[in-house]
């Protein structure tokens, strides 16, 4: 009874313009009625006649006026133009949210705790009064707001950062104020109240102080973000923000991440193999597809993919069956699918039979390295087609979900960037600027290796990449790095890459007939598919390195 | 779309509320008297003839005897009654093309005053289509003796003659070139209108005008202008306007004689058009 006076409150309050225009409006035309009915008809037929018209030359004017206000008024700066969305209106359940299940399960409790709000205060409970969520983009973060939102039934209010950020100081503020008043209200009459600010990272950034008042007005908005999350009010009302962001934890100002504010963090990380799965299972539900394709071998190939890369996969895969007139999608549109959403468009026919040859060579080379001694990285298509301004490429994708990655993993990686190099001086005895990108890879990894990672042979471990020139950083200048230390690390640089270049110089020259066999397969084909490469290898009885979680220890 | 169905019910209830005739056929004459009784403290005799009403209202002192002119408080009384005669027209379903007022005074038995007007014309006016001085230049007004008012008065009676459109042009355009020659700029003091009648017969709308030369300026006695040109040149634009304006076609051609100097200016129909843009004038 006390909500729906509140509610009626509430209804009156949000509408009283409304509703006095309205009185004001029927009470005009009951007037003009009786006054038209004490005419005389021909005055009558006369004002009815011009009628129309007046009408007409009403809505111009008012046309006029509104376009006028919009475009030199736009109703304020300040104005919140955001209307309320009631949870159910959103429809999307947590049924809906796939592949994200630990933060599936995080944001159910906090939907439990929203709905259980009274019996925490009960038993003396704070009520959580921020979710954070974080993690790379396309990972479902906005879904699982929506989804909470849904099932906790309140209304939810969403809006972006950036529509805070305003070239006036104070304006994001004001919008700030505006939008928890309005979300306030709406728990009063409700019970509760969701407040989802996408991409948060656009006022959550660590604070800066300038002279120059650079920032300010982010500043300003964040500070009023915080004192509406966690200030001095008369009342407490069950409002919840639901902050999103790609931005790493460290990027984020500490006063927003401390308890009272956004106290509890859901991760959403790409999903696993399990999540893949099941995303494509979905995915695939919606359009006609092949039912003998291996979704698991499908979920496996596509490792460090989010739900929208997979969404875009199958979306990709779809348009690209109904281009080559087939009635469903089968493991090949999949697969092209996913070349064009990794590496672009091919571009056909630019390159001479010669440069052609020269492609091959180099791109056999990688192959061949990459396949034979790569104890990580699976090689799934080698090709010859130009794509992204590269005129060849080995697709490779690891053969397992690893989070680390250890010495062995870096040199083959080191071996593989080489190879392309070798192949060519192999066989024509001199090489291209094809290199470039394979040898800035090299290098990185291999400076990477001694730098900072120790695993160079001399005995140097740390991480010398610290030293630095900021002056204002805590971290050593690098004029305390010794020229002799410098010497010896780039030294153990270089080693490391000759090192491999000598492995890979020999195996490749060992193994020239797999080259030449592949060689001839990609200028056949252009494109060599997983199975037709491991084909090849079976022919000359090579078999990949195995794969042991103990190697990557 | 509550506030759209409120405002259709309302344009509806404003369409179905004009529909209704504010003076129904039947209870015309009893509405005239009414209303002048009511707004004008006028007792008026009513009498429609065919798609004509005529209104009659006996005045005492219509005329100032010593000016013989019409008494100012009698002109308002004569205005109202009009307004109410047009008030009941308008709004009726009874098709009314002309209404006559008839004044007469009552100790002058005979004498008269006869104001005429065009529903057509009342209806323009109303919508703004015509000027407040077109307006009045269209009714047709005549001061006379009609020894017949005399017989009516006697047997409580009047007769009214039912107005025709023609005969309503004749009248007006009669009036129009009497007025213009007396008060136009140009015309005023050069002119004098003796008689000015026209009739339609047999196809032929024909004006006889009695207009002659006050008086010739010497640049004019010199020069030879042709002034009896000029009389009829601005007879016969007048006649071609009136005739355009209620889109009059029914005649075939148009005369002006000019009784004082016996001339006379013919055309036919399909040449009114350039004498009233006056494209045309007599060589």
């Amino acid at each position: 009874m006390l909500l729906l006076h509140k509610r009626i409150k509430l209804f009156l309050l949000d509408h009283w313009i409304k509703m006095a225009i309205g009185s004001a409006v029927v009470l005009l035309i009951g007037a003009a009625i009786y006054g038209l009915s004490t005419l005389e008809s021909f005055y009558r037929h006369m004002t009815l006649a011009t009628l129309p018209l007046q009408i007409l030359i009403v809505a111009v004017n008012a046309m006029i006026f509104v376009y006028m206000y919009m475009t030199v008024f736009r109703g304020g700066f300040a104005k919140l133009d955001k209307g309320l969305v009631k949870g159910e209106m959103i429809a999307v359940s947590f049924n809906d949210v796939i592949g994200i299940d630990e933060a599936k399960q995080e944001s159910w409790e906090v939907v439990e705790l929203i709905k259980d709000r009274r019996k925490l205060q009960q038993i003396g409970g704070k009520v959580i009064k921020g979710i954070l969520m974080m993690g790379p983009p396309g990972c479902g973060k906005t879904y699982l707001a929506k989804a909470i939102a849904t099932e906790s039934g309140i209304p939810f209010i969403s809006m972006s950062a950036s529509e805070f950020t305003e070239i006036f100081v104070g304006v994001g503020a004001s919008r700030m104020r505006k939008l928890f008043k309005k979300a306030r209200r709406l728990a009063e009459a409700h019970g509760g109240c969701i407040v989802f600010i996408d991409e948060l990272d656009a006022i959550g950034k660590k604070r800066g102080y300038s002279y120059l008042g650079q920032g300010q007005e982010t500043n300003a908005t964040q500070n009023q973000l915080l004192v509406e999350m966690d200030g001095l009010k008369q009342k407490e009302e069950n409002v919840i923000v639901i902050g999103a962001t790609n931005a790493p934890e460290e990027t984020l100002d500490e006063a927003m991440l401390r308890p009272g504010r956004f106290d509890r963090k859901v991760y959403i990380d790409k999903p696993n193999l399990e999540g893949r799965e099941k995303l494509f299972k979905f995915y695939l539900s919606k359009v006609k597809h092949d039912q003998s394709l291996d979704i698991g071998r499908l979920a496996r190939r596509a490792v460090y993919k989010t739900p929208a890369d997979i969404m875009n996969i199958v979306k990709e895969s779809a348009l690209i069956a109904t281009r080559n007139k087939k009635d469903r999608v089968a493991l090949k549109e999949i697969s092209e699918a996913m070349d064009r959403v990794d590496w672009g468009i091919k571009h056909r026919g630019f390159m001479t039979q010669k440069e052609k040859e020269m492609t091959a060579y180099h791109e056999a080379g990688h192959g061949v390295i990459l396949y034979m001694l790569h104890p990580a990285d699976d090689v799934f298509k080698i090709s010859i087609i130009s794509r992204k301004g590269y005129l060849g490429v080995v697709m490779k994708h690891p053969k397992e979900e690893l989070h680390n990655r250890n010495k062995e993993a870096f040199l083959a990686d080191i071996k593989t960037s080489l190879a392309g190099y070798v192949a060519e001086k192999i066989k024509y005895g001199t090489t291209t600027n094809g290199v470039s990108s394979d040898f800035r890879n090299v290098m990185f990894i291999a400076h990477t290796m001694v730098w900072r990672l120790g695993m160079g042979q001399s005995g140097l471990v740390g991480d010398y990449s610290i030293y630095g020139n900021n002056p204002n950083s805590d971290a050593p200048s690098a004029s305390q790095l010794s020229e002799i230390t410098k010497e010896k690390l780039n030294a153990e640089t270089q080693s490391i890459m000759q090192a491999c270049l000598k492995e890979v110089e020999e195996l490749l020259k060992k193994e020239w007939d797999i080259v030449e066999k592949l060689v001839k397969e990609l200028l056949d084909k252009e494109e060599l598919e997983f199975d037709e490469i491991e084909a090849i290898f079976e022919q000359f009885r090579k078999n990949e390195p195995t794969v042991s979680s103990d190697d990557n220890k | 779309m509550i506030i759209n169905k409120v405002i259709l019910l309302s344009v509806f209830c404003i369409a179905l509320t004009s529909c209704a005739p504010t003076y129904p056929k039947g209870n015309i004459v009893e509405s005239v008297q009414k209303l002048c009784e009511k707004e004008y403290n006028a007792n008026v005799e009513v009498v429609i003839k065919g798609s004509t009403m005529g209104v009659r209202i006996p005045l005492e002192g219509l005329f100032d005897t010593e000016t013989l002119q019409i008494r100012p408080e009698a002109f308002d009384k004569i205005t109202g009654v009009m307004l109410s005669a047009s008030r009941v027209a308008l709004s009726s379903d009874k098709s009314i093309d002309f209404y006559t007022v008839i004044t007469y005074d009552t100790k002058v038995p005979g004498a008269e005053v006869v104001m005429t007007r065009y529903i057509y014309d009342l209806r323009r006016f109303f919508l703004g289509d015509i000027s407040r001085g077109e307006f009045a230049r269209r009714m047709v007004f005549d001061v006379r003796f009609n020894p017949q008012a005399i017989i009516d008065t006697w047997l409580g009676d009047f007769t009214l003659k039912e107005q025709k459109l023609p005969e309503f042009m004749c009248e007006q355009i009669s009036r129009r070139i009497t007025d213009e020659f007396r008060e136009s700029e140009d015309l005023a003091g050069k002119f004098k209108v003796l008689s000015c009648e026209g009739k339609l017969e047999n196809g032929v709308l024909k004006f006889i005008v009695d207009i002659s030369r006050e008086a010739l300026p010497l640049s004019e006695l010199i020069h030879g202008k042709a002034w009896h040109k000029e009389v009829l040149e601005f007879c016969m634009q007048k006649i071609c306007y009136v005739t355009n304006i209620y889109n009059f076609k029914d005649f075939n051609e148009v005369e002006v004689f000019n009784k004082f100097d016996n001339k006379a200016l013919i055309i036919l129909k399909n040449e009114t058009n350039k004498w009233r843009n006056r494209r045309i004038r007599i060589d």
